[in-house]
């Protein structure tokens, strides 16, 4: 009998069929390969200004295993991050960061698949710049909780990704400046030394950290050092400082919105094939800056890392094998195309239709980072305090306060704080 | 024909079978002495390895002879590494098995808030005054024991190759100070190293 049955199927009917369980596991596999509703919902929420109400929504997707989880995760431990829930916030980032290393693999599975359907269906591999931030947040977070050992552990892991990027990409100075703190508090001087120079290199006019290095090179006896940084001092206008106490409040600043991915089409001809690759845009934030305002004196923020100009040096330096994936893609996609439209004309053009809708370029992204990554130091007497900060945008205009009530400053510790404008 | 059904059946049985077992969560005890590793990263087993051996060489110190048994105190273990390591869990093993020798004698530092809030409460007259706490009657750490666990990572040369290599480094030095001379009186160190190599492609 199947014998009977087989022979009523002839060769060329055994391919359709082949040919339209290909077209249908593309559309099924496009539709379900959707990128996740409740992530592009948070985001909404996140910036509307409601960071709780964005880490309610993506808690209810936080364990669910997929190809968008570790986005999933960041944008979790962000807004927890930003509604002031740090230990929330660090573990999601730690589970991020695990999967990230875990999924540090080229997936055979999933790239076969993606060539018929597009590269929004491989599991979410974030940009390095995306990488290094997820160990800066996680140090944030663990200076925060006041747990500086763990805040150290991070600024290793930080500086393990950085130092193998590219030397350009590895000019991350907001990073490079928290890894300085966290080395400085648990009392690795040259360490923290290193970092700081760093920041100075590509920030000279930043006054604040010309401080920061000459007062460990004057405590380790460097006095060559301590001189020249005294001159640099003197040249942006500051004064020596009488003692060498370092700012014991630090606000981590964060300003606008994160540079977004967005597709570039390209039609080839003559059969109209899609070549689609991901561009940064600029998202249009509006703040760029922040003011202390504490005790009647106002303190600015200085801002080290803009992520705009990051993220598209980032993704230049590996557009030519994305580039050279999407051709193998549309390449492999018109072959398919053209034995299907060998066999049935109908079934080629239902493929060709398919396969140029279900062309889409990875355009997944962190996108609740902010653009601008800055920090604002004060020194002030022992206390409790009442501060606020109000954010500007580039031409000036106030663009909101946050306020801190009864935060409480002492002598010998840092107090860090970390404010976010989602505007 | 029949034949040939059965034997669908059977195969269709065969892969639901492996299925079903190959998607069952599964919980095994394991020994913990036995030595069981996922990846070169410190592990419960290193934990064992480095407390068991560290306390054994403290055991064979002139301090461990010295009557009555020494007070010690650990003042923490610094983790110096690029892993979120419990060093603390470490320290509290050590402390274990010298507690357990009765050669050393601790002080618990890290309850002393919790200890002064219960001496506190019963010198307030809410306890009969045979059974309060009397004040001044703790004893004195005469040794300090710290330490540090620092790792050092070394990863292949960039290269092509299917497989990405890390050398793994551990070391794990501990000291102990006489509080009243200042002077360190014994210190040790161990070592681990572990070669781990990792895939670039997975499925």
């Amino acid at each position: 009998m199947s014998g009977n049955r087989q022979s009523r199927l002839s060769g060329g009917e055994l391919r359709s069929r082949a040919y339209t369980a290909v077209i249908v596991s593309v559309v099924a596999g496009v539709l379900f390969g959707c990128f996740s509703s409740v992530i592009v919902n948070s985001r909404k929420q996140f910036y509307a200004g409601n960071a709780s109400a964005a880490a309610n929504t993506l808690a209810k997707i936080k364990e669910k295993e997929g190809k968008d989880r570790i986005l999933a995760l960041m944008d979790y431990g962000m807004a927890l991050h930003v509604a002031g829930n740090y230990r929330e916030s660090a573990n999601a980032l730690l589970e991020a960061n695990r999967l990230i290393e875990l999924n540090d693999v080229v997936k055979v599975g999933e790239k076969a698949g993606s060539m018929v359907t597009n590269k929004m269906m491989t599991t979410f591999r974030p940009e390095s710049f995306e990488r290094v931030l997820v160990h800066t947040y996680l140090m944030i977070d663990f200076m925060m909780l006041d747990d500086w050992s763990a805040a150290r552990v991070e600024a290793k892991q930080a500086l393990k990704v950085l130092d193998n990027l590219d030397p350009e990409l590895q000019d991350q100075t907001f990073t490079r400046y928290v890894c300085g703190l966290a080395f400085e508090v648990m009392g690795d001087n040259d360490d923290a030394y290193i970092e700081y120079s760093k920041v100075a290199k590509e920030s000279p006019n930043y006054l604040q950290i010309h401080y920061e290095l000459y007062r460990i090179a004057s405590l380790g006896g460097r006095s060559q050092d301590a001189e020249k940084w005294a001159k640099k001092i003197t040249a942006l206008g500051g004064i020596i400082p009488a003692d060498l106490k370092p700012p014991n409040l630090i606000i981590f600043v964060g300003a606008g919105r994160s540079p977004i991915k967005k597709e570039i089409n390209i039609l080839i001809p003559p059969y109209a094939n899609r070549f689609v690759v991901p561009d940064y845009v600029s998202s249009g934030s509006r703040a760029k800056n922040a003011v202390l305002k504490v005790n009647n004196v106002a303190a600015a923020s200085y801002m080290l890392t803009d992520l705009d100009p990051l993220a598209e040096k980032t993704l230049k330096k590996r557009i030519a094998k994305e580039i050279a994936e999407e051709a193998a893609r549309v390449a492999a996609k018109e072959a398919i195309t053209r034995q299907i439209e060998d066999q049935n004309a109908l079934l080629g053009l239902g493929a060709r239709v398919v396969f140029f809708a279900s062309e889409a370029a990875d355009v997944r992204s962190w996108e609740t980072l902010p653009r601008y990554l800055g920090v604002i130091t004060r020194p002030l007497p022992a206390g409790t305090y009442d501060l606020s900060v109000e954010f500007f945008s580039n031409s000036g205009a106030s663009l909101g306060t946050v306020e801190k009530k009864s935060v409480t400053i002492s002598d010998n510790r840092r107090t860090v704080l970390s404010m976010r404008s989602v505007q | 024909m029949l034949r040939r059904k059965s034997r669908v059946w059977g195969v269709l049985s065969v892969v639901l079978l492996l299925s079903v077992l190959g998607c069952r969560a599964t919980v095994h005890t394991r020994n913990p002495e036995q030595d069981i590793r996922y990846a070169a990263e410190y592990s419960y087993t290193d934990l064992k390895v480095l407390s068991t051996e560290m306390a054994t060489r403290i055991l064979k110190t002139k301090l461990a002879a010295e009557e009555p048994p020494p007070v010690m105190i650990i003042y923490g273990i610094q983790n110096r590494t690029d892993e979120h390591i419990d060093t603390q869990a470490l320290g509290d093993a050590i402390r274990t098995d010298l507690i357990k020798s009765g050669k050393f004698v601790f002080v618990n530092e890290a309850q002393r808030k919790k200890i002064e809030a219960e001496i506190a409460y019963q010198s307030q007259g809410l306890v009969s005054p045979e059974t309060q706490i009397k004040i001044g009657k703790q004893v004195g750490a005469k040794y300090m024991l710290t330490g540090s666990l620092v790792s050092i990572t070394q990863d292949e040369l960039k290269q092509v190759r299917i497989k990405k290599k890390e050398l793994k480094y551990y070391r794990l030095t501990l000291e102990i100070t006489d509080i009243n001379t200042n002077l360190i009186l014994w210190t040790s160190e161990q070592e681990i190293v572990r070669e781990q190599a990792k895939p670039f492609i997975g499925w």
